[in-house]
């Protein structure tokens, strides 16, 4: 079992399918992204990792360990954030950190220092009086203070303002050298700037689970401008969203390999007049993919 | 042991102003009640008080951290049930 990973992994709610058969793996050290649209089903699977819930069939684990065994001496080692977290309102940001210290024997007073004052929390305020934002900080300094080897992150950025998620993601970026990060999001954007893997969970499915440089590489917005009207039928499969307006045809290539589409694109039209192919942003991706999903349903 | 007195610290603290009456008030029953003989009239209107106030406490207790529910913050916090 790897420091992360979901092997067959079913959840079953009264009938309803949140998780179909789950399998990935998060490699040691990388920051993996774990995105999809409402109700995918990432807060449940991250929800069985952490044994706050019971999968119906199949298993998760972490720290090599099955997520149904998982331990205090397992938990002393990961961090786990979670957007709706409840957290002890009446204590102080400062009784808080004091708080949880002898529960961690890692626990690193420097650092938590260095969170507090980089996160701009003051400590003598009660968590009720802190925005949402504020909370979040508290949450995640309070799990960055014991260097966990393992940081879970179930939508850390919702709701929150540009300005706070920076900082989020600064701290966060801080611990990385030293611990896996395991997060999930429908914030493309921030996602984008600094996970090194991605999968991409679709109705309880993982549609793929790759490197973002490997994701990014084969994914292409592709226009070719023809001398002809129209769009031929049995186009490639990996030709998302086609669409023509007057004699240009624009898809989504997903599986980009330069000398290939070009040969497609030759024997699907023929010498085209033009050819203009485009990278795409994670979020241009995920649009496409939910998309093509929801026209293929 | 060394983990369930830190919670029970925690718990006292967080409860401190509530655990202050409830000890004022068994204070005032003993001073207005005689170590001998029956309850008297204001004995027992105390003794009435101090035990609502109990179950007031023990309402507090239950409800500062309710066992349902899976987004407490402590549920993946690392307490061993053996220290």
């Amino acid at each position: 079992m790897s420091i992360l990973g979901m092997y067959d992994l079913t959840k079953k709610f009264r009938g309803a399918v949140a998780l179909d058969g789950l399998n990935l793996e998060v490699p040691e050290g990388s920051v993996y992204a774990l995105i999809g649209a409402n109700g995918a089903g990432k807060t449940t699977a991250i929800k069985i990792l952490m044994n706050i819930l019971r999968p119906t069939s199949g298993c998760a684990g972490a720290l090599g360990v099955d997520s149904r065994e998982l331990s205090p001496r397992e938990f002393q080692q990961i961090g786990y954030v979670s957007e709706n977290q409840e957290m002890p309102e009446w204590m102080t940001v400062g009784y808080f950190m004091a708080y949880l210290k002898p529960f961690y024997p890692t626990w690193d007073d420097a650092r938590a220092e260095e969170l507090l004052r980089q996160f701009e929390l003051p400590r003598e305020r009660k968590l009720k009086h802190l925005s949402r934002g504020m909370k979040m900080k508290a949450a995640l300094a309070s799990s960055l203070a014991y260097r966990p080897k393992l940081i879970v992150l179930d939508e850390p950025f919702s709701g929150l303002d540009p300005l706070v998620r920076d900082e989020f993601i600064e701290g966060l970026l801080e611990s990385a050298s030293e611990a896996t990060i395991f997060i999930s999001s429908h914030d493309l954007s921030e996602i984008e700037s600094f996970a090194s893997h991605v999968g991409y969970l679709e109705g309880g499915r993982l549609r793929f689970s790759e490197e973002m440089t490997a994701l990014s590489a084969r994914f292409r917005e592709v226009e070719v401008t023809l001398d002809r009207i129209g769009l031929p039928e049995n186009l490639p499969p990996t030709w998302l969203r086609p669409e023509t307006s007057a004699a240009v045809v624009r898809f989504v290539d997903s599986q980009f390999d330069e000398t290939r589409t070009m040969a497609d694109i030759r024997k699907m039209f023929g010498e085209p007049r033009a050819v203009s192919v485009n990278p795409m942003p994670l979020r241009a991706i995920f649009v496409t993919l939910a998309k093509a999903e929801r026209r293929a349903a | 042991m060394k983990q369930a007195l830190h919670i029970f610290k925690k718990d006292v603290r967080y409860l401190r102003w509530e655990i202050g009456i409830s000890l004022a008030l068994m204070a005032a029953f003993v001073d207005i009640q005689p170590h001998s003989g029956p309850l008297t009239h204001r004995g027992a209107y105390m003794s009435v008080v101090l035990l609502a106030f109990w179950a007031f406490l023990c309402a507090r207790v239950i409800q500062a951290e309710p066992l349902p529910g899976n987004r407490q913050f402590w549920i993946t916090t690392p307490s061993s049930e053996g220290s």
